[in-house]
């Protein structure tokens, strides 16, 4: 399936956790929340992050330009792009986001 | 279960006027266009009207380029103070949501600035095109809601006619179906 017809597929709440990700990705203040926030001890997927942390921080600092070549690039290793961010762990609300 | 108390115009705008204190505080600027039901009762409060939603929302829909007010977005997420204090919750859309309005939507938009926040807005016709298009009860009801408040009084019938065929398509849709 080419690159076009597969972001298709992707649902909002799919693309708003790779777009906001990244965003906020960008400067050590939005890393660092994100990070504080995933690995909090009360985070559901706390553990599942730990273990793909790797490939998710691969995708957040990943130029969105690039991503048909990212998602190539994952193919390889067994993920694509979609898999890849779907280890993106949902912000809780209940844990604070500061 | 997502608490869901959105239903008066007033609402959307002392939420947008909290958001641009904070950023203003934070010396900080940003930007946002809002779209759904939360846009509708945005459009009601700067034209007066305080008859509240027809069906309560759950949620705002802000779409945004900048960090802080991503930050903002996501402290007030499903389940957070954010939520507990108002009823409601914020729901970052991504960009791509954008490519189901009307290709000028943003040459017919409206802008309010509250503290250092930007609030851009289409206009009421383009935010209802694609609540049509879906044709969920819900989508119709606030539809419904948008006539009887009289939002669309002094709207061209050019405008209009979007409406129109937007309704006709669905009604074939749904026939068919």
């Amino acid at each position: 399936m080419i690159f076009a017809e597969k972001i298709k597929y992707l649902s909002y709440d799919d693309l708003a956790k790779l777009e906001y990700g990244r965003l906020l990705w960008k400067s050590a203040r939005g890393k660092s929340l994100l990070l504080n926030h995933w690995l909090h001890f009360e985070h559901p997927h706390r553990e599942r992050f730990m273990e793909f942390q790797p490939i998710v921080e691969r995708v957040l600092s990943a130029d969105p330009k690039n991503d048909e070549y990212l998602d190539q690039e994952l193919e390889k290793e067994g993920w694509s792009l979609r898999t890849a961010l779907r280890e993106i762990p949902p912000i809780i609300g209940r844990i604070p986001f500061r | 279960m997502p608490r869901k108390e959105l239903k008066e115009p007033r609402q959307v705008e002392q939420w947008l006027a909290t958001w641009g204190q904070i950023l203003h505080a934070q010396n900080k600027t940003g930007e946002l266009i809002l779209i759904g039901s939360a846009a509708l009762l945005w459009h009601a409060h700067q034209n007066n009207i305080t008859t509240g939603l027809s069906e309560n929302s759950m949620d705002a829909d802000p779409i945004t380029n900048d960090e802080c007010v991503a930050e903002l977005g996501y402290a007030a997420g499903i389940g957070s103070e954010f939520e507990a204090i108002n009823g409601w919750h914020i729901n970052l859309m991504p960009q791509q949501t954008l490519s189901e309005f009307h290709p000028e939507w943003k040459s017919h938009q409206s802008t309010k600035q509250y503290g250092t926040l930007k609030v851009r807005v289409p206009c009421v016709v383009h935010l209802l095109l694609p609540k049509i298009k879906r044709g969920e009860p819900r989508d119709m009801r606030h539809y419904q809601w948008v006539r009887n408040v009289g939002l669309l009084d002094g709207v061209s019938p050019e405008t209009l006619s979007l409406l129109d065929e937007a309704i006709s398509r669905q009604s074939v849709s749904e026939k068919s179906e």
